[in-house]
């Protein structure tokens, strides 16, 4: 009875967590049918009198909307591979070397990650431009890169669950150390490799900041919603549309990425 | 044909004004402009057109915004040199006038300039004009005339007409004011000038004192707090929103907002009628007289690290002037000494019915740079700061006396550490 | 000749360590080191963040500091903190629960990753509209019969009262980042060696067991930097504040006070060291954390 009533709040408590983060997102896909003058004279929750797609058909043939998707997959790309190579080959280094430096630059790497980039940005802006990084792909997917302290660690601890043995076997066929990183311990990190890129989705895709500084020449997926809005102005109800377009895609997207990491698991066992 | 000599005239104005001794054959090629507004593109979609069939040299202009805050992204930006070549002087530069030389191109000689236009003392240096308003807007009660009517009220012009006003509105039923306090709390500090004048700067720093009895400021945190508590306003001045507040203006649920006019035409859509939405000044007199606020909207300039700076100085004379019709759309004037006779009649109420008061103190540079360290120094850059922190005071049954003794007490001590 | 393939054997991973970690450093260096040596050298300047000229003032920002101005917004984070915390035992557990799912993982996730896929004007529009005088909370309380919802003026402000607001930030806190607190732990778990659980399964173990003994302990180094990075997240907390209050209420965050103090009031030098004020405090946080846990660092 005990382990009856334990197991059905394991399944409820996580049953009304996903109903929770749904209830707020509610209003938004109502409010992405009504026309201007109903969205703001009606209540959140009651339904459109009159749906219309207008709002969907004014963002989706906006000049930007295609060019703001590519860009951002551009960057959300090369920032996955930035990360994913810098990080992984650190950790490799610091899980399978001793080496005289070894804690210094543990140390770095943790505390470069509570230097609040938000107040440094003056002089962070000042670097960028003194590198000729500034308005380039590259070099904004470098900053997203370097913030991300994490991913080393969860590298690390994916590192450690790889025997040493199968490093040492391949050393004495006279394999390098790169070649054992390449062709040993990158495979075998594709459980992280995911991890790291429905993370740096989210954060590409959430931050705008960074991308209105660094990508001035270019619009991405996150500036572009704020076409609809300005101080004194807020178009809300394309706004709304445009939430919901951009949720279909990222979850489409996730979705894609899971499936297939999961078909790959299945053929592997 | 009339319409076109008018032009003609204006245009020619304008170049004898500015004073540039650049011919339009130097004025080609690609600028970019940094400005805050995030859909700047179709916002000066006809700007961009006129100038471009004007100088059919120029090839593109490219608009450049943030999602963030303005002042924090191209302040950040300046400090590097790249700030494209035409841009909004952020708020920040004009409170320290000293820099402008270092940062922007002049425009002209202030003097020379100021015979054609108005404003040009609002970014100025040392007899230079580094950067011009790109509208001038009112700024005061945007009210719905059919709301003050129903409840048999005229428009208020002293804070206790107010009061009566609202008792009257509320009894019908709807809300007096949507403060909209969460979102433009800055709004007030343009109707400072109609509380103390537009000498209230040399006023305050006078008296040494900023928040007593009758003191502009005071009077306006006295208002606020009146309205708040005594159920004048929306239900939770935390959660407003500037459309909502818009569309309950328009529709007959709220009698009036603090705005500017560049929302008029707006709101006026909203309600079907010109009739129906109108503005007046802060219910308030000074010296006996109400005055309608007016001022710049934003100002602009050239940066003088830009590579074209003939065809940014042409851009930027070209978008103030009512030649490119900028400022009319944006609900203004042109700062034009003599324009603005073409003004749109739902905006020429400006100019008849009121005398046109100016929203910024006229200080000397050095007075301005006194009172904002003090400003600083108190933890006060402008009069937003205490409105937002009397949201709290009012909306919570707080001490009103003890908040204004507080704010006394750190504005004197601001003072002292200054003198 | 032993000897020499040892030393050969040394040379060669000294190379690779120096290959491996060369350019992570030099760009670490470049973007943040760099940075906040900049910062630090402001600190004892005047500067106002963009004019070309400045004064050495020595220690008189220090001096400034301690103010109630500057203090109070550091205290307000408390409440971040407190959420974060929850963020993790909560993030662990959904990650254990969908580690064990078996169907509509994919849909699972996806809904979990809903909050950190919504940008910031979303956020603001979505709760504003929940938390406002007669929005969906105050509805969805009075269907369930919790709080009556009469009429605006006499519902709570969830939003506009002194006492509750910050809680009210806090729980949006708690529904924004508890996802981020979830991909990071799923992403340790999916790392734990499969001949692990497999063993467990065999001996018949149940759920409890495997995420009590095997689970959670192998993302020990994981959970040290997820708490890490909580922390850091809650100290400088900006985007929710200043969307939802613009800082009124006494829900000014210390980094919002670091950005008025660097761009409202152009005190550069003194935003400087607030910053590096902050920075000294999660150290010390992170440090008595870490002195506590043991090296984990390791």
């Amino acid at each position: 009875m005990r382990n009856k009533i334990i197991n059905f709040l394991y399944h409820a408590i996580t049953i009304v967590w996903l109903a929770l983060i749904c209830i707020p997102i509610v209003p938004v896909i109502i409010g992405s049918f009504k026309s201007s003058s109903e969205y703001y004279s009606s209540a959140p929750l009651s339904l459109a009198s009159e749906p219309t797609l207008s709002n969907y058909i004014e963002v989706i043939t906006s000049n930007d909307f295609l060019i703001s998707i590519l860009n951002t997959i551009i960057l959300i790309v090369l920032s996955i591979i930035i990360t994913t190579i810098l990080s992984s080959m650190v950790a490799y280094a610091v899980e399978r070397f001793e080496f005289k430096y070894k804690q210094l630059v543990i140390s770095l790497f943790v505390i470069i990650s509570f230097l609040p980039m938000a107040v440094m940005q003056i002089s962070v802006f000042q670097v960028m431009n003194f590198t000729h990084l500034n308005n380039t792909f590259w070099g904004l997917a470098i900053l997203y890169s370097i913030s991300d302290v994490v991913i080393i660690y969860l590298f690390r601890d994916n590192i450690r669950k790889i025997s040493p043995n199968i490093d040492k076997s391949a050393k004495l066929t006279g394999a390098n150390y790169f070649q054992i990183y390449w062709k040993l311990i990158f495979p075998n990190l594709r459980p992280t490799i995911m991890i790291v890129c429905i993370y740096k989705l989210i954060n590409i895709y959430n931050d705008f900041y960074l991308q209105s500084l660094y990508l001035t020449k270019h619009k991405t997926i996150s500036t572009l919603l704020y076409q609809y809005t300005s101080p004194y102005e807020m178009l809300w109800p394309q706004i709304c549309a445009s939430i919901v377009v951009l949720i279909i895609i990222s979850v489409t997207i996730l979705i894609i990425v899971q499936l297939f990491y999961q078909k790959q698991l299945r053929s592997e066992s | 044909m009339k319409k076109l000599s008018g032009l003609l005239l204006l245009s020619l104005i304008i170049f004898a004004g500015c004073g540039t001794d650049t011919t339009t054959e130097d004025i080609s090629g690609e600028i970019t402009v940094v400005t805050s507004y995030t859909d700047a593109e179709d916002k000066f979609a006809d700007v961009e057109a006129g100038f471009i069939e004007k100088y059919p040299e120029v090839t593109d202009i490219k608009w450049e915004s943030t999602a963030g805050d303005y002042d924090e992204y191209i302040t950040t930006r300046m400090t590097s040199g790249d700030y494209g070549d035409v841009l909004l002087v952020p708020f920040s530069l004009t409170r320290s006038l000293d820099q402008l030389p270092e940062f922007m191109e002049s425009l002209g000689n202030e003097e020379e300039l100021s015979k054609d236009w108005t404003f040009t003392d609002q970014a100025a240096y040392e007899g230079q004009t580094y950067a011009m308003p790109i509208s001038l807007n009112s700024l005061g009660m945007m009210y719905n005339t059919e709301v003050f009517e129903n409840a048999g009220a005229s428009v208020p012009t002293s804070s206790e007409e107010l009061y009566d006003a609202c008792a009257a509105i509320e009894d019908n039923g709807q809300t007096c004011m949507y403060s909209n306090l969460n979102n433009l709390p800055m709004l007030w500090s343009g109707g400072v000038t109609s509380y103390g004048g537009e000498g209230y700067v040399d006023d305050m720093l006078a008296a040494g004192t900023a928040f007593e009895e009758g003191q502009p400021y005071r009077q306006i945190l006295d208002l606020i707090y009146t309205m708040i508590t005594s159920g004048y306003t929306e239900a939770d001045p935390m959660t407003g929103d500037i459309m909502t507040s818009m569309q309950q203006l328009a529709s007959g649920e709220v009698g009036f907002i603090i705005m500017g006019s560049q929302s008029l035409a707006d709101a006026q859509a909203m309600a079907g009628s010109e009739e129906t939405i109108k503005m007046a000044p802060f219910p308030v007199s000074f010296d006996g007289e109400q005055h309608m606020p007016l001022g710049p909207d934003e100002l602009i300039g050239v940066s003088n690290k830009s590579d074209n700076i003939a065809t940014s100085k042409a851009f930027v004379e070209y978008l103030v002037s009512s030649e490119s019709g900028f400022a009319y759309s944006n609900g203004g004037f042109a700062p034009e000494v003599d324009g603005n006779k073409d003004a749109p009649e739902n905006l020429a109420y400006q100019i008849e019915d009121y005398d046109t008061y100016r929203t910024i103190a006229t200080a000397d540079s050095e007075t301005v740079a006194e009172f904002n360290q003090i400003g600083n120094d108190a933890n006060m850059p402008s009069i937003s700061t205490p409105i937002t922190e009397l949201i709290e005071v009012a909306t919570n049954d707080g001490d009103y006396d003890q908040f204004i003794a507080d704010l006394e007490t750190r504005w004197e001590d601001a003072v002292a550490k200054n003198a | 000749m032993q000897k020499t393939h040892n030393s050969n054997i040394q040379d060669e991973q000294t190379r690779t360590i120096k290959q491996f970690l060369f350019v992570p450093i030099l760009l670490v260096v470049l973007f943040t080191i760099i940075p906040f040596l900049l910062m630090v050298y402001y600190s004892f300047t005047d500067w106002d963040g963009f004019s070309t000229s400045y004064n050495f003032i020595g220690l008189e920002n220090y001096k400034m500091l301690f103010t109630k101005d500057n203090i109070e917004p550091i205290l307000v984070t408390s409440y971040y903190l407190f959420s974060s915390f929850f963020q993790l035992l909560f993030g662990i557990y959904l990650a254990v629960y969908v580690f064990f799912q078996k169907r509509f993982k994919a849909i699972t996730i996806s809904i979990l990753l809903l909050p950190v896929l919504l940008n910031t004007v979303a956020i603001g529009l979505m709760f504003r509209m929940f938390f406002m005088p007669g929005g969906t909370f105050d509805i969805t309380l009075d269907a369930l019969h919790i709080i009556p919802y009469i009429s605006d003026e006499t519902s709570i402000k969830w939003l506009g009262n002194a006492d509750i607001v910050n809680w009210t930030l806090a729980f949006i806190s708690f529904w924004r980042y508890t996802s981020y607190t979830f991909i990071l732990v799923y992403g340790a778990l999916l790392s734990i060696d499969p001949n692990l659980l497999k063993a467990a399964h065999q001996v018949g173990a149940n759920k409890y067991y495997i995420a009590r003994y095997i689970l959670i302990p192998n993302i020990k180094v994981s959970m040290s930097i997820v708490i890490t990075t909580l922390v850091i997240g809650a100290l400088s907390t900006v985007e929710l504040p200043m969307i939802m209050t613009s800082g009124a209420l006494s829900t000014k965050t210390v980094v919002m006070r670091i950005q008025e103090v660097a761009f409202s009031m152009r005190n550069f030098g003194l935003a400087s060291s607030l910053s590096l004020f902050v920075i000294f405090l999660i150290a010390i946080i992170i440090g008595v954390r870490f002195m506590i846990g043991g090296d984990d660092a390791k």
